[in-house]
């Protein structure tokens, strides 16, 4: 299974890949329109987990974009902020199944992916 | 009241705030710039001048070293010269030392044998050196002075080698020396000067100065407390400093930014003044050099004196503090008023609004002093003010007046307690003046008080005292209340226990009491003795119901299941059975006794022997059924109907009258269905007259309908039945009046007959009365004598007709009608024409049926023409023939011996015989065989005599009918002779029937009459009386024989109403109907009573012949009626004078009688005492607890309430509070509600009112001012915008930043880690558990910060943030997580949390806030060591949290205020106030409550409690 993880810190990308590497093929990129290039070369991506702030575009700007496109795609935002209007909006619109706080708890994350896959299923 | 707008002109404040900022500004100028310059150069000169000072002191005390060893100097030249001893050397020293004190030693050193030349002689002497030269000196030590002896070494030091080689006076550089022989070492310097004789230097005088005192005086000398004074050489070496261990240094290694001013000061002996940062002190300072002058040989030495800045620019450092507070004060004055001119116009209209708001008030104080003065006259409590300190009486109201007996408040002003208490144990007047102290401390007190009336009469009182300030003098108000009543009840309750046991024992009545089933537990001696027994005890343990006989016990038996359901059975009567078989009636009433819970337990009876008692029902049930009887027997019809005219009563004779049954007049009849339809709408009116408008009509003549349709006569007399003077109906007796009518309808016939018989005789007919006027003339008359009807009725007969030749005859035939004879004579009549006419007149008396003459009548018969005419005679009997033939009645003739010759056809058709039978004595045969003897006998008789007869007997028909016949027979006389007899029968049959109809009805209206309990009479038109019934004589005390004698009405009542009598009377006679005039009756023996007497006219002939009537002996009811109209007056009087609400209403709350006091103070008026929808009511609150009382009241054989207090609405909307009492009254057998009812409203609302005196000023200040409240809000609205704007933006904005970034590198920390576990896992499996332990501690360390991170992002939600479900319970970890670091080492926190977790909805950032500033005050207030616990729970919808510490805690007067923004003990500026202040906001938002409670010294305890969906 694939997964997009958008973030605009290198760092992260990169321990999110060596973390969840085992369980799935992890796909990142650095911002949002780069993680609209990747969903538009990866077909195959069922999973997006984004980061709230980043430069351009914010998380909910790149996930509301994405959906409109990829509808049936289950979206998260992994943030370092606390929940924000934005968020509780996104989550109330089911723009969003879920937002997970920073530093990431992994097994919230794969938990929470494979009961939504599972439902979506 | 009359006030006027505050004015104050704005252009006076801008004139006095541009005056004022000028000369502020100028006098800061002025102060600020320019004195400050001159107190600056000021302060520097003063300083200049003390250090000169100190410096010139310090050149003196060099120069006076140098003038002293110049002056030795000189001595011992002349000594030198004068080849003077080396002793007078040593005394000249000596007294050079002792009188320089201030000098350390003086000494002498000369060149080898310079001074003497014998220095060999003294090269031994222990005291000189070892060469022997002179060499000597003297210092004072320890105020000693001991001998120096100049070593060798001494021609080697500065102070000698230095004067010996300049040949100048010198002083030395400062050096250390010591004295030979002394240990201590000096510092000092020596002025020496040069011993030049003969131009050849031979020595040297030398004064050595204590350096070390020298710095001990100067160093003394601190100008300006702080400043030092410093000696330099001019070397620049420090020789005195306040620095010891500067001394001796060199000045120009300290003062570095050397520059030539200072150095030419030092070296050249300059004076300087430098201003310059202090190398010793660090501080801004005055540095002056003064040079000090010896000599001018001597190169000068410097004084350094340094003064501080700061100190020595003091003042105008002062000054310029003082400058820019008058700057500031200025400009805060002129902003001061430049808002006040802002406000001012807010002020005004608030001040113009408040004026009109204390006006408003203060009318209503005037109003409310004018209710208060109201009250305390109008209540029916005796109120008291008294002075608290002299306890005197300074006023009271009307109630204490007239409660105490006195009639005027002077009596009592001025009187103390004790004239109005019993003054016996616990009453007296120190007991009072001790609770007027008591009130005087504490406020209020109520007691109960035997208080003493003005004439002695002790009564107990329940007194409110209370303590209130009036006019601002301390007094006592005392409320009394005359409980003499319910003190009496209590007594009664008292004794009622001791009473019950004697009562029980000697009461009249057995009781007794048994448990369920019947068996007697307890028994009085009264039942023993009642039911035959020995003793009580032989009863007990015996079934009661053994006690009654077989029928009463199945009866009693089966009362038992509504005993046990009511709880009780009243007046049941039984048969009991006595010990020895007899048995008694009795009455028992019987109670089931219930326990506490209400189950029954005991049953208790008490039996009464009823024997006597039924026997006297018995007999007056007998009386009653006799008289009952009596009235059924009456006559006539009696009977009673209510106001719709329907009968209530009637007796038998009614019934049957009308065929009625008793069943069916119950079902309702009305008068008017007794009637024909055709008099209905008359009756209707006359009874509508009677009942509404007390009207008699005359009118009693209807015709009466029987049910079976058929008709009659009848009269009806009524009369009102009043009840408390309104008509409740009527009454009245009805006669059938068929009787009467048919005989009075007879006699006109009769009447008809006779005049239609007369007119038509052909016989002239005349009758005339005794006076023998001319009542009657047939028409035969008019005709033969030509005079019509009017000319002849009323004239004397004889007057007008007859010759006076016959007048005579015809007065005497008269006469003798008189005497009942009839005769026969001629006369000569003479006609209006004038004719003569000769008539034969048959006269006969006109008899009345008491056999009295009234007059006569006459037959004329025309015999003109017999007597002229001889044949005349025989026609004449012809004549007469015929006329007898013809006659309408019955003639006959007899012999002179009375044997029958002749009847007429007439006569055989009423006797029905022929005329052969009726020859002889055959008509006796048809004659009434009763009759027949008398009339026999008395015809014989009167034949025999020749005497005309008249008699009235009866024929018996051949048909059986019989006729009455009045027979009249004249004797026929011819000359002189009685020839035979000549007569007429008249059939008076109809007339003796109706004769013998009233007859049979007047004896039956005669017994009647004398059966009738009243008096009835008739009188004569002369007022005596003429008949009354037996009744009348024995109420009037007369006899028979006085009647006889003759009684007038009048003399039966007292002469003062005879007057009235005679009025009423006459109204009688005018024919106005009686209704009953009472009078005063008069006995025979003088004494009188009242009487009612109804009279009506008796008639005869359309004239009034007398008078009848009743006299109704009314004294019973006369009394009665004034006993009642007096009770009446009294009891109405009482209840509408009542100045409480009295009512008495059914159960159904209909009202059916108030008093005058209930419509005034409910504003009922009658016509809505039966509308349940009218607006005056209970109070809707109250009205359950009436109702129970009522309920309660009813359902119990209680008769009356406790006081019941409740609010009632009146008809205005009012509300009033009323405290009553409400009894069960039993009326008819009727259940009504008596309830008297006291408006306590303004007792009340002084209850009230002095309860809002005393309460807080607080609430006094929140109910009025508004206007502050809404302030208040405004602040709290605009702080939390402000803590809102201020602190969250800021706060909030920097928290959620923090929290992010430090996130961020979390997230790579958590990364790292999870990915290094993993590898370690997967690649390094023999390391994991070495590394474990460490990925654990980094992860753990993670968490930790995340968890701060997180608290931080939930203290920054902003608060428009929509609520959402959070967890009490972590909202509170997260607050402790944050205040970690203060809690940390120095507070335990214990957490009680409820067992799951409390959800509730909230703002989870601001009830984060909230709490985050309870527990940190809470730690705040923990100054050590302390606990603070945290308790969660839940209670329904509701969650509560209460944080408790053990800290400082909060006085009571802070208390109040915590929550009050801006309100802190905290120290200024480590807290803003505003901390629970926002808490209690958010609290509040949240539809909570917060509770602070504390105790100082032991802790602070705040509970919180917020709903769960708030």
């Amino acid at each position: 299974m694939s997964v997009l993880y958008v973030d605009d810190e290198p760092m992260n990308l990169m321990l999110f890949n060596i973390n969840f590497k085992k369980k799935y093929n992890v796909i990142t990129a650095l911002s949002g329109e780069e993680g609209l290039e990747k969903l538009s070369e990866n077909p195959k991506i069922l999973v997006v987990i984004s980061d709230m702030k980043m430069p351009g575009m914010n998380g909910i700007e790149f996930i509301s974009q994405a959906k409109k496109s990829y509808p049936n795609i289950i979206f998260y935002i992994l943030t370092g902020y606390d929940i924000t209007p934005e968020i509780a909006q996104a989550l109330k619109d089911k723009l969003i199944n879920h937002y997970f706080s920073k530093p990431f708890n992994i097994d919230e994350i794969e938990q929470s992916i494979s009961m939504s896959i599972g439902r979506q299923i | 009241m009359i006030y006027s707008k505050p004015y104050t002109s704005s252009k006076t404040a801008v004139i006095v705030a541009i005056v004022t900022a000028i000369v502020i500004i100028l006098l800061f100028a002025y102060l600020g710039i320019n004195q400050r310059k001159l107190i600056y150069n000021d302060s520097k000169l003063l300083a200049q001048e003390i250090s000169r000072k100190a410096a010139v002191e310090t050149e003196k005390y060099f120069v006076s070293a140098l003038v002293v060893a110049q002056s030795v100097k000189y001595q011992l030249v002349t000594l030198h010269d004068l080849k003077g001893s080396r002793s007078n050397v040593r005394s000249i020293l000596q007294n050079g030392l002792m009188q320089n004190n201030d000098f350390l030693a003086v000494w002498t050193l000369w060149e080898p044998n310079a001074f003497d030349g014998k220095d060999y002689l003294y090269i031994k002497d222990s005291t000189y050196n070892d060469a022997g030269s002179l060499g000597i000196g003297y210092f004072h030590y320890n105020h000693s002075v001991y001998t120096e002896v100049m070593t060798i070494a001494d021609y080697l030091g500065p102070h000698y080698l230095a004067p010996k080689e300049s040949r100048r006076d010198i002083i030395t550089e400062p050096y250390r020396f010591v004295y030979s022989g002394y240990k201590y070492v000096f510092y000092g310097t020596s002025v020496s000067v040069p011993v030049i004789i003969n131009n050849e230097f031979v020595g040297a005088v030398g004064i050595d100065i204590d350096l070390d005192n020298l710095s001990k005086k100067l160093n003394s000398i601190r100008p300006y407390n702080t400043g030092f004074l410093s000696l330099i050489t001019n070397k620049g070496r420090i020789v005195t400093h306040k620095d010891s261990a500067l001394v001796n240094k060199n000045i120009f290694e300290f003062i570095t930014s050397t520059n030539s001013v200072v150095y030419n000061a030092v070296v050249n002996g300059q004076e300087a003044a430098v201003e310059t940062v202090s190398e010793f002190s660090g501080q801004r300072v005055f540095r002056f050099f003064y040079p000090i002058v010896l000599s001018p040989d001597i190169e000068p030495w410097s004084m350094m004196v340094e003064i501080p800045v700061k100190t020595a620019s003091m003042r105008s450092t002062q000054v310029t503090v003082v400058a820019f507070g008058i700057l500031l004060l200025g400009f805060f004055f002129i902003v001061f008023l430049i808002f006040n001119l802002f406000d001012r116009k807010r002020i005004d209209s608030k001040i113009n609004k408040a004026l009109a708001e204390a006006e408003l008030q203060s009318e209503q104080a005037n109003v409310n002093a004018h209710n208060y003065q109201e009250i305390f006259n109008s209540t029916s409590e005796a109120i008291f003010i008294h002075d608290a300190q002299s306890g005197r009486i300074l006023d009271v109201n009307a109630a204490m007046l007239q409660m105490y007996g006195y009639t005027s408040k002077d009596e009592v002003k001025g009187y103390t307690i004790a004239n109005f208490s019993s003054n016996v144990e616990h009453f007296t007047d120190d007991k009072a003046t001790s609770l007027i102290q008591d009130v005087v401390e504490n406020g209020v007190k109520f007691f109960e008080w035997q208080a003493k009336k003005r004439d002695g009469e002790l009564f107990w009182v329940e007194v409110a005292l209370r303590s209130s300030r009036i006019g601002g003098d301390n007094r006592i108000l005392a409320v009394v209340r005359d409980i003499t009543e319910r003190k009496k009840v209590e007594e009664e309750l008292k004794q009622s226990q001791e009473r019950y046991k004697t009562l029980i024992e000697t009461s009249h009545d057995g009781i007794s009491l048994m448990d369920l089933s019947g068996v007697m537990l307890f028994v009085n001696a009264r039942k023993a003795e009642m039911v035959g027994a020995d003793s009580a005890d032989v009863l007990i343990g015996e079934n009661a119901f053994n006690l009654l006989t077989p029928e009463s016990r199945a009866f009693v038996e089966s009362q038992m299941p509504i005993m046990m359901e009511q709880g009780f059975v009243e007046n049941l009567q039984a048969e009991v059975l006595r010990f020895d078989g007899t048995t008694f009636s009795a009455e028992f009433n019987i109670n089931i006794l219930n326990d506490s819970h209400g189950n029954p337990l005991y049953i208790m009876d008490t039996m009464r022997d009823i024997t006597d008692r039924k026997s006297a029902i018995n007999a007056i049930e007998q009386s009653e059924r006799k008289y009952r009887e009596l009235s059924e027997l009456l006559p006539q019809v009696v009977w009673e109907a209510d106001m719709n005219a329907r009968f209530t009563y009637s007796n038998k004779m009614g019934l049957e009258l009308f065929g009625y049954t008793q069943d069916e007049l119950n079902s309702g009849i009305s008068i008017l269905d007794v009637i024909i339809p055709e008099d209905r709408e008359r009756a209707a009116s006359n009874i509508k007259d009677l009942l509404f408008n007390n009207i008699v009509n005359a009118d009693a003549e209807y015709t009466g309908l029987r049910k079976d349709g058929t008709t009659f006569p009848i009269e009806i007399y009524t009369s009102v039945i009043l009840s408390q003077n309104n008509p409740v109906g009527f009454r009245g007796i009805t006669i059938d009046v068929s009787e009467r009518k048919e005989a009075q309808r007879a006699l006109r016939e009769s009447e008809e007959k006779y005049r239609t018989l007369m007119e038509n005789l052909n016989e002239v007919i005349m009758m005339v009365d005794n006076d023998d006027r001319v009542q009657f003339v047939n028409h035969k008359f008019t005709e033969k004598l030509g005079y019509s009807y009017d000319e002849i009725i009323g004239k004397i007969g004889y007057e007008v007709l007859l010759s006076e030749e016959d007048k005579i005859k015809i007065i005497n035939a008269n006469k003798d009608r008189l005497d009942k004879v009839i005769s026969q004579y001629e006369a000569t009549f003479i006609s209006k024409s004038g004719e003569r006419i000769e008539f034969l007149i048959s006269g006969a008396p006109i008899i009345n049926n008491k056999g009295v003459t009234v007059g006569s009548i006459g037959a004329l018969m025309d015999i003109t023409e017999r007597k002229k005419a001889e044949k005349a005679l025989h026609e004449s009997q012809q004549l007469f023939e015929i006329l007898a033939l013809m006659a309408p009645v019955g003639i006959f003739r007899t012999t002179s011996s009375g044997y029958t010759t002749y009847v007429n056809p007439k006569w055989t058709e009423l006797s029905g015989l022929t005329i052969e039978e009726a020859q002889g004595d055959g008509w006796l045969n048809a004659v009434h065989p009763d009759d027949r003897e008398s009339i026999q006998n008395g015809w014989k008789k009167k034949t025999d005599n020749s005497e005309k007869s008249i008699a009235e007997y009866r024929f018996v028909r051949n048909d059986g009918s019989i006729v009455w016949v009045l027979g009249n027979a004249l004797p026929e006389i011819v000359d002189g002779e009685v020839k035979g007899y000549i007569g007429t029968i008249t059939n008076i049959t109809d007339l003796k029937k109706a004769q013998e109809e009233i007859a049979k009805s007047e004896k039956k209206f005669r017994d009647m009459a004398n059966l009738l309990p009243q008096t009835i009479w008739e009188a004569d038109i002369n007022g005596q009386i003429t008949y009354t019934n037996n009744n009348g004589f024995q109420y009037l005390g007369y006899d028979y024989e006085d009647f006889k004698a003759g009684i007038n009405m009048l003399s039966l009542i007292v002469p003062e109403d005879r007057e009235r009598a005679l009025e009423n009377i006459r109204h009688r006679y005018r024919d106005e109907k009686s209704v009953g005039e009472e009078y005063t009756a008069l006995r025979k023996d003088g004494s009188t009573y009242p009487v009612q007497i109804f009279t009506s006219p008796i008639m005869e002939n359309g004239r009034p012949v007398g008078m009848r009537g009743i006299s109704i002996d009314i004294t019973e009811s006369k009394k009665a009626q004034k006993e009642l109209q007096e009770s009446e007056e009294r009891y109405r009087t009482i209840i509408e004078a009542f100045p409480d609400v009295i009512m008495i209403s059914d159960t159904n709350g209909n009202v059916i009688f108030a008093n005058e006091a209930f419509e005034r103070l409910t504003g009922i008026k009658p016509e809505d005492y039966n509308n349940p929808n009218r607006g005056a009511r209970i109070h809707p609150e109250d009205n359950p607890l009436v109702r129970n009382e009522i309920q309660a009241l009813l359902n119990s054989n209680r008769t009356r309430t406790g006081i019941i207090e409740n609010r009632f609405i009146d008809n205005d909307g009012h509300i009033h509070w009323f405290s009553g009492i409400i009894s069960k009254l039993t009326l008819n057998n009727e259940v009504f509600l008596q309830t008297i009812t006291r408006d306590i409203t303004e007792k009340k609302q002084i209850e009230k009112e002095l309860e809002r005196h005393r309460n807080s000023l607080e609430i006094l200040v929140k109910e009025r001012t508004e206007e502050l409240e809404t302030a208040l809000e405004n602040l709290r609205d605009a702080q939390r915008k402000l803590i809102h704007s201020e602190k969250m933006a800021s706060l909030g904005v920097l928290a959620a930043g923090i929290a992010h970034e430090i996130n961020n590198p979390l997230n790579f920390i958590q990364g790292g880690i999870s990915a290094l576990k993993t590898y370690i896992h997967d690649e390094l499996p023999e390391h994991v558990d070495n590394t474990e332990p460490l990925v654990n501690a980094v992860q753990e360390g993670i968490r930790r910060s995340a968890d701060i991170v997180q608290s931080l992002n939930r203290y920054s939600r902003k608060e428009d943030f929509p609520r959402t479900l959070c967890n009490m319970n972590s909202i509170i970890e997260s607050c402790l997580v944050m205040l970690n670091s203060q809690t940390k080492n120095k507070i335990s926190i214990v957490k009680e949390f409820y067992h799951s977790p409390l959800d509730i909805t909230c703002n989870e950032g601001q009830i984060h806030q909230a709490f985050l500033n309870i527990i940190a005050n809470a730690v705040h207030a923990i100054e050590h060591s302390g606990t603070i616990t945290i308790k969660t729970s839940h209670n329904g919808n509701t969650v509560r949290v209460a944080v408790t510490d053990t800290g400082c805690g909060i006085s009571k007067e802070n208390l109040t205020r915590i929550t009050d923004p801006f309100f802190t003990t905290k120290e200024p500026g480590k807290g803003t106030g505003l901390g629970l202040s926002i808490t209690y906001n958010i609290i509040a938002e949240h539809n909570g409550t917060i509770e602070f409670e504390s105790e100082v010294g032991k802790g602070t305890s705040v509970s919180v409690i917020l709903p769960i969906n708030s």
